[in-house]
């Protein structure tokens, strides 16, 4: 897990931020978001508040256009098919490496609807490195509890399912042998140009 | 770099990428897809003989390659 401290603009001004008033420098405010398959905590001073202060760090943190879209439509459509099926899907189709679906980077509330903060990110990647975002989400469990960030859990949680690639091993397996062979067909027919 | 599917796969992914972004010559690409083949030959081998085992009851490793 990436952890980002905002420093407060006092100190960045040059204050004098010893003592007393150094508790009140001290970052308060928190909030998590997704990218590169790894969690970022952010803390911070109450400069990023507002939403389009997150937007423009995520914009900034990962060099692409972001876009704002219902978050449930976001779950159903991105990577709730299991990657084995998805997998055979793509080989009957072509194999298309092009083909990008929405990485989730933030999630928030607006009234009683939950909005995301998305990226551009390619299929076939996000699915290979399935194991790395789990392992990711595993370490940042940890780091979240032992560092007095537990309310940050159930935000952790709900980052995790939007992003996470369902498979079932076995027939995963299988489909990824018939990929890698597809695969090498297209490495041979592009050489040949 | 383990020699798994997922990592053969990605190894086949990013080659291609890497051929079609013309940032390696065909031949090292052609190279890379060789070993690729030659190790997805291998686990494809393996995952055949799991189910075989997994199928029949008291099958020997012989029966199989036979």
């Amino acid at each position: 897990m990436e952890h980002m401290v905002i420093e407060s603009k006092l100190k960045n001004h040059g204050y004098k931020v010893d003592g007393y008033m150094a508790n009140f420098i001290l970052p308060t405010r928190s909030f998590l978001f997704y990218h590169n398959y790894d969690f970022w905590l952010i803390t911070h001073n109450g400069e990023l508040d507002s939403l389009d202060a997150k937007s423009d760090l995520i914009r900034e943190i990962s060099k692409g256009k972001i876009y704002i879209e219902d978050a449930y439509v976001i779950y159903n459509n991105n990577g709730r098919v299991p990657f084995d099926q998805a997998l055979k899907e793509e080989r009957l189709r072509g194999l298309n490496l092009r083909r990008y679906v929405r990485e989730v980077n933030y999630s928030y509330y607006a009234g009683h609807r939950q909005f995301v903060i998305t990226t551009n990110t390619k299929y076939i990647e996000r699915c290979v490195r399935a194991d790395i975002i789990k392992e990711n989400y595993e370490k940042s469990k940890i780091y979240l509890k032992s560092n007095g960030y537990s309310c940050l859990m159930k935000e952790l949680d709900n980052l995790y399912k939007l992003n996470e690639v369902i498979s079932y091993p076995f027939n995963l397996e299988y489909q990824l042998i018939k990929n890698i062979e597809t695969l090498i067909k297209k490495i041979k027919n592009e050489s040949k140009h | 770099m383990k020699a798994n599917t997922k990592n053969l796969f990605k190894k086949a992914f990013e080659t291609l990428e890497l051929l079609q972004q013309k940032k390696i010559t065909p031949e090292d690409a052609k190279a890379v897809s060789n070993i690729v083949k030659q190790a997805n030959n291998l686990l494809k081998y393996e995952l055949d003989k799991a189910k075989a085992i997994e199928k029949f009851e008291n099958i020997e490793i012989k029966n199989i390659e036979e």
